[in-house]
């Protein structure tokens, strides 16, 4: 592993009476594919959002590129882009002011706004619909400007949690281009899925999440070890 | 204060972009001037009408001036 880019330490987390993470580590780092794996309900989701400083830990730390979750929210804002299948884009505004909107609240500044949305327009192959509004495109089109406005800001380190779950194939298969392309950038890049399959196609390292605690981690290869796939492997694990 | 511009722009041009946000608002500017103009004309109405009562018996003393403080006739 290249530098450590994320680092989650002894993390504890509960919502309601449920305890959703029992001291949970890892280390993410620049210029990887890092899977986060786990069936529903394992703690993924929580521990993105403590990385993103949505939540707050009750016990344990975060760091994004040095900066702590707790001391430095703004810094690590700053550095971070996230992707969910809840797509969430405001319906009513074009794919272009989707992205600006983003932009601005993530403090592009004017003279560079429009550039940096034309270059994310670009990147993403969305210039044909970059003027119409999200509530008439398609999932996958959606997905799109959900992941432009991930990037807008050029973070470092990019999340993406079972970003594929509600696309068809091909539109699967550009977010998946998207993020091996973000990797060779030497972005962090947090891939969250029960997908096992994606993932063993997709990331460097994996940690495999139970019942809020980690079961498994290290580079991919090693976690399946002998076992005919990472699935065969990750039913061994839970089941023990 | 720039976030809060931000998101108020956004805000408002989602606003009137939505049919059925203008539609209410529209029907609001409306509706709200009819119901003021219906409801003073009643109350004028109710306020300039005279009611005429009839009484059996001696006429007490003072009743005169409290039927004209009430607008009625004997």
């Amino acid at each position: 592993m290249k530098s450590a880019a994320v680092k989650v330490d002894r993390l504890e987390k509960a919502l309601g009476k449920n305890q959703v993470l029992r001291g949970i580590s890892l280390e993410a780092g620049s210029g990887e594919i890092f899977g986060l794996l786990g069936p529903n309900g394992a703690g993924k989701t929580t521990t993105l959002r403590i990385v993103c400083t949505l939540l707050a830990p009750d016990a344990g730390s975060v760091e994004v590129l040095g900066f702590d979750t707790r001391t430095a929210p703004e810094e690590v804002r700053r550095r971070v882009g996230v992707v969910t299948a809840d797509i969430g884009v405001y319906p009513r505004l074009s794919a272009r002011e989707n992205i600006a909107y983003f932009a601005e609240l993530s403090g592009v500044l004017d003279g560079e706004l429009e550039r940096r949305v034309d270059t994310v327009l670009e990147r993403l192959d969305m210039v044909p619909f970059a003027n119409q509004r999200a509530e008439s495109l398609s999932s996958g089109q959606r997905q799109k400007v959900a992941i432009a406005r991930a990037i807008v800001h050029d973070p470092e380190v990019l999340m993406f949690d079972e970003p594929t779950s509600n696309l068809d194939v091909l539109a699967s298969r550009e977010i998946r281009n998207f993020m091996v392309e973000s990797r060779d950038r030497g972005k962090c890049v947090i891939f969250s899925t029960h997908v096992l399959h994606d993932a063993e196609r997709l990331c460097d390292r994996v940690t495999i999440l139970h019942e809020g605690t980690v079961v498994a981690t290290g580079p991919t290869a090693e976690v399946r070890g002998s076992h005919r796939d990472l699935e065969d492997a990750f039913l061994e694990l839970v089941e023990k | 204060m720039k976030t809060l511009a931000i998101v108020f722009r956004k805000e408002m041009r989602e606003i009137l972009r939505d049919r059925r946000t203008l539609i209410a608002i529209g029907l609001a500017a409306l509706a709200t001037p009819t119901v003021l103009v219906i409801v003073s004309q009643v109350s004028t109405q109710t306020a300039t009408q005279t009611y005429t009562v009839g009484y059996n018996g001696e006429i007490p003393t003072g009743l005169d001036i409290l039927l004209a403080a009430t607008a009625l006739t004997l």
